[in-house]
């Protein structure tokens, strides 16, 4: 039986959460092993999360991966840090390798607050740290990419 | 200069990366609606394993308690006076009397032929005769077979205090073709009185 609310849930975030997840991993094939994932999870606890759900869904995908890591199944193998991808468009692509060539902690900032829109407090939750800290890595992160892209 | 700068981090904005495919939403749903049951299936496996866990120790504990296992027949010969030695000397001071019940098979080996052929005596017993672990009846049996011999411990309105029952295999020591050499090895041990083990008390 149809869950309609639940429906409704996955249908609004299945793409940001998805882009997340190739984000974390670059790989096509696992994003989507790990945004299944990650909502499997969240739809167990749905009726405690009460806002921020954007920030919720990005906070566990980044635990799921990160267990997974620390496992040390086969993701380590396969994922190369190359950007694996056959649907990606190459003017999109090439934003994409501009992004990873940044450090983790600007490409994370750049990916939540510019590209998912997150607010600094939701982006601070996600990453762990202070407001003003992230504030100042923002601009930081910001310049770094135009410096990047100009290139 | 102001306009390139935004014009970068727009297209950052309007990065696109893969799309799910159409079925992620209904994958993600049937799978954890999946969950949801498997739990549940969990959950009345975990309790129905539980119950008949218990009902088995329960059955094999009733079962064991009630009915005597091959081991706990006691071997002895046939055609050899016995006395039965107590394994516990029961210690009330209620115990008057004290009732011994044979099996058909058996008989008392005593002088009195009227006694002889009872299957029952009932004899007057004191603290002190118990505490030497013996009780004052000799018997015999006269077929080979399992016997059981009751004991009953009265008080002395004839009130049944404590009760057990002893477990014997008797065999024909002269039939040596049908008996097993484990019993011809222990025939000495049982040629006098022996220690039968109660089974229930």
């Amino acid at each position: 039986m149809k869950n309609p609310a639940l429906h409704d849930f996955i249908i609004q975030y299945q793409a940001d959460v998805f882009r997340f997840c190739f984000y974390l991993c670059r790989n096509e094939v696992y994003a989507q092993y790990l945004a299944q994932e990650t909502f499997i999870k969240v739809l167990v606890n749905f009726d405690k999360i009460k806002d921020n759900h954007k920030a919720y869904l990005f906070q566990t995908a980044k635990n799921l991966f990160i267990d997974n890591q620390r496992k040390n199944k086969y993701e380590k193998s396969f994922l190369s840090g190359q950007i694996e991808s056959q649907t990606i468009n190459p003017p999109d692509l090439e934003i994409w390798q501009t992004l990873f060539s940044l450090d983790q902690d600007e490409q994370e900032i750049l990916i939540l607050i510019d590209r998912e829109g997150l607010s600094l407090n939701e982006a601070a939750d996600v990453l762990k740290v202070s407001e003003s800290a992230l504030k100042s890595r923002l601009m930081r992160a910001r310049e770094n990419f135009r410096k990047k892209w100009n290139i | 200069m102001k306009d390139s700068k935004d014009h970068i981090i727009d297209q950052l904005k309007n990065l696109k990366g893969p799309q799910p495919d159409p079925y992620f939403a209904s994958r993600v749903l049937a799978h954890h609606q999946y969950s949801d049951e498997k739990k549940k299936v969990f959950v009345w496996k975990l309790i129905s394993g539980l119950c008949l866990t218990l009902g088995s120790f329960f059955s094999f504990y009733f079962f064991q308690k009630n009915t005597p296992y091959k081991f706990d027949y006691q071997k002895a010969p046939i055609h050899k006076s016995m006395m039965l030695v107590l394994t516990e000397v029961p210690n009330d001071y209620r115990i008057a009397y004290v009732s011994l019940e044979i099996d058909e098979g058996m008989t008392f080996d005593i002088a009195n032929a009227s006694l002889r052929s009872k299957k029952e005596i009932t004899l007057a017993i004191d603290s002190d005769s118990l505490k030497l672990g013996r009780l004052p009846f000799v018997f015999m049996a006269v077929l080979a077979g399992k016997k059981n011999v009751k004991v009953k411990y009265l008080d002395a309105e004839f009130e049944v205090v404590k009760h057990e029952t002893y477990y014997l295999d008797f065999f024909d020591l002269n039939n040596t073709n049908k008996k097993p050499k484990k019993e011809i090895q222990n025939e000495k041990v049982f040629s006098g009185t022996f220690s039968p083990k109660p089974i229930a008390s």
